[in-house]
């Protein structure tokens, strides 16, 4: 039976509380079954239930699931855990497993095609390698090359690695050798991993130093230099939000550090003082308060809502603009700035969105009445919003005080580690991983911090994986 | 040549052992993963530095368009390349498209008599077309089976089968192409096949 015409009676009676999109309820099942692979360094998607939060519609499981809850008296939370549990043993995809299963596995109760395994491949073989039987050493080692040096290896180096009819250790440890040579490369350095921060940084030429259009705003190379030296050479992952330093490129082309405010240089049609880095050591938190990063993304606004929307989707991968990461803070949003966002079709996003944001507003964007583009201003907010009144901001159910603390809890979380291993397994397989690879998967995030924070460890496990050299 | 086909036919999805797949006292786990990863689409980089380190010729000899542009900054986009700085696209597309088989010939063609036609003007000093005389009206057989072998060495990186030099030289075989003609097309089949684009 279809249970849609049971949501529209529930709506039309007005029977708000189960019959409307709660950006709580993310929270509600992570807090209840934290081991749950869907919760496993993310929060609940409110896809999982939801078409549409606004006006709120039900997938299949979303209904099933509303149907149970109609029944129950209690708390929102208290009944949404009490129909998960009695809904947990049906099947609605019809997959052959039951719905809370599938959400403890993270295969998506609505998704026939995704069940949990009964059990995990075999990722050790019989020679005590961590890979799978049918691993392919020659394939491997090709896609080693191709991936992080940017080129096949010469038909000299493969001849090298076939060598001798070498064993399975010896070629193991050849394809990690290979590796490491590729992650110290110039390719991997200036081309693979900028490619992978375009979607971090999202810059824009006409606005960047090399306008040709008199609009330069910042120069977004610092940021790409910036992210390739943190992800290389296994430097401390955590630096991409926590580093107080810039990067400068030395005459041979190595990556180097430096310290301090950095000077603009660049001229501008709008006399903004741009082109440096003007954020003072004690306020700057990596990647996320780059003059550029400020520019682009706060513009002119006072309460720079898209900056941290951005800085949460770039390195926590949540992206509210999909409902991700929803974890809405009592009382908000409280509306500073009077731009309507307590409307209850708003206030779903901004509830969690606007106390993220607070902290970034001590930053200038483009610098205006005497501000330098990308500045920090701690009386910015009080200047600019009418309705100011110290809001505190808060990431993740947690207060903080500053875009510095903001960052510091963000590298605790482990949406954090999940979101670089993601980054670096898209890299490879152009996909997320599969179902029997999510085991694995989560396993070597967690393990970041054993191995000292490094991008390069990641990608020496991910290649392991039996699909690299299938 | 269709891409999508191949991609589409190289596809296999790969879906986990289920509850139910596991009879009573099910001991071992036999997982169903065994299909085999999809061959990724080598995109614009690798693939141009791979022919350029394959028929040695420097970026802006490999292909441009009306002697000006370069057809991989062109084509980029259809080549697998994302385009962040002019065109905000900052994620490149997730499979070929209708164009980029055209293209990928385009580049790979002009990138073949790129190297033809240096090495044809400078016999002496020839790089990779070293087992003919680009300026015959023909090729001994012989001949045509070296130059394959070098080419396979030199583009795919591994020694051709007896097979592979066969149906290549055979290019060699009609009366009416010529050697430098022999020499991009068979510089054209080897660059073009599965095995080079995909990996």
């Amino acid at each position: 039976m279809s249970l849609g015409p049971i949501a529209i009676l529930l709506v039309a009676l007005g029977l708000e509380s189960p019959a409307s999109a709660r950006p709580e309820a993310p929270e509600v099942f992570c807090s209840a079954y934290a081991d749950a692979g869907a919760c496993a360094g993310r929060l609940l998607s409110c896809s999982t239930c939801h078409t549409t939060t606004w006006p709120p519609t039900w997938n299949e499981y979303g209904l099933q699931l509303m149907e149970s809850m109609v029944e129950l008296d209690g708390e929102y939370a208290d009944v949404l855990l009490a129909a998960i549990e009695a809904t947990g043993e049906l099947d609605m995809d019809g997959d052959g497993a039951g719905n809370l299963d599938e959400l403890l596995a993270r295969t998506d109760p609505g998704d026939p095609l995704r069940a949990p395994l009964v059990c995990e491949p075999r990722l050790v073989d019989e020679r005590g390698l961590p890979l799978d039987d049918r691993y392919d050493f020659s394939r491997a080692y090709r896609r080693v090359h191709v991936l992080y040096c940017g080129q096949l290896p010469s038909f000299d180096e493969l001849r090298r690695f076939e060598g001798d009819n070498p064993s399975p250790p010896e070629r193991y440890h050849a394809l990690h050798e290979a590796l490491d040579r590729c992650l110290a490369s110039a390719y991997w350095q200036d081309e693979g991993l900028p490619r992978i921060a375009d979607r971090l940084i999202k810059p824009i030429s006409t606005f960047g130093a090399d306008s040709k259009t008199g609009n330069e705003s910042a120069d977004y190379w610092w940021d790409y230099r910036l992210f390739s030296y943190i992800m290389t050479h296994d430097r401390d992952v955590r630096d991409l939000l926590l580093a107080d330093y810039h990067v400068e490129r030395a005459d041979h082309g190595a990556l180097v550090p430096i310290e301090g405010v950095i000077e603009g240089t660049l001229g501008s049609g709008y006399g903004f003082d741009v082109g440096g880095q003007p954020v003072q050591a004690p306020y700057r938190a990596g990647m996320i308060t780059t003059q550029w990063f400020l520019a682009a993304n706060t513009l002119i606004a006072p309460l720079p809502r898209i900056t941290a929307a951005q800085a949460y989707r770039a390195y926590l991968g949540y992206d509210i603009a999909l409902q991700q990461g929803l974890m809405p803070v009592a009382g908000e949003p409280v509306d500073v700035d009077a731009k309507g966002v307590a409307e209850p079709e708003c206030a779903l996003c901004h509830s969690t969105l606007d106390p993220l944001a607070y902290a970034f507003a001590e930053y200038a964007g483009l610098g205006f009445g005497g501000q330098i583009t990308g500045g920090y201003y701690p009386e910015r907010p009080r200047e600019l919003i009418p309705g100011w009144d110290d809001n505190p901001s808060s990431l993740l159910g947690e207060p903080v005080g500053s875009v510095v603390e903001w960052a510091q809890r963000a590298v605790q979380t482990d949406a954090f580690k999940h979101n670089i291993a993601t980054m670096m397994f898209r890299y490879i397989y152009e996909r997320e991983p599969t179902v029997d690879e999510r085991g694995r998967f989560d396993e070597v995030w967690r393990a970041l911090p054993e191995h000292g924070w490094s991008a390069n460890y990641l990608i020496h496990r991910w290649i392991e994986l039996p699909a690299f050299g299938a | 040549m269709s891409w999508n086909r191949i991609i589409i036919g190289i596809f296999v999805l790969t879906i986990g052992c289920r509850a139910d797949d596991a009879g009573p006292g099910a001991s071992a786990c036999e997982p169903t993963t065994a299909g085999p990863e999809p061959l990724s689409w080598k995109r614009l980089h690798a693939l141009s530095h791979d022919l350029m380190g394959a028929l040695e010729l420097e970026d802006d000899a490999l292909c441009t368009e009306l002697g000006r542009t370069p057809c991989v900054e062109l084509y980029r986009l259809s080549l697998g390349a994302s385009e962040p700085f002019e065109n905000t696209i900052y994620e490149p597309a997730a499979a070929p498209s209708v164009l980029s088989p055209l293209v990928t010939d385009r580049l790979v063609l002009a990138a073949c008599h790129s190297r033809v036609a240096r090495d044809a003007a400078a016999p002496g000093d020839a790089r990779v077309f070293t087992s003919i005389d680009l300026t015959a009206s023909s090729v001994e057989p012989a001949d045509a089976g070296e130059q394959v072998q070098a080419l396979y060495r030199r583009i795919l990186r591994r020694e051709a089968s007896d097979d592979e030099v066969e149906i290549v030289a055979a290019l060699a075989a009609r009366d009416d192409v010529s050697a430098d003609s022999f020499a991009t097309l068979a510089c054209f089949s080897i660059a073009t096949t599965s095995e080079f684009l995909l990996f």
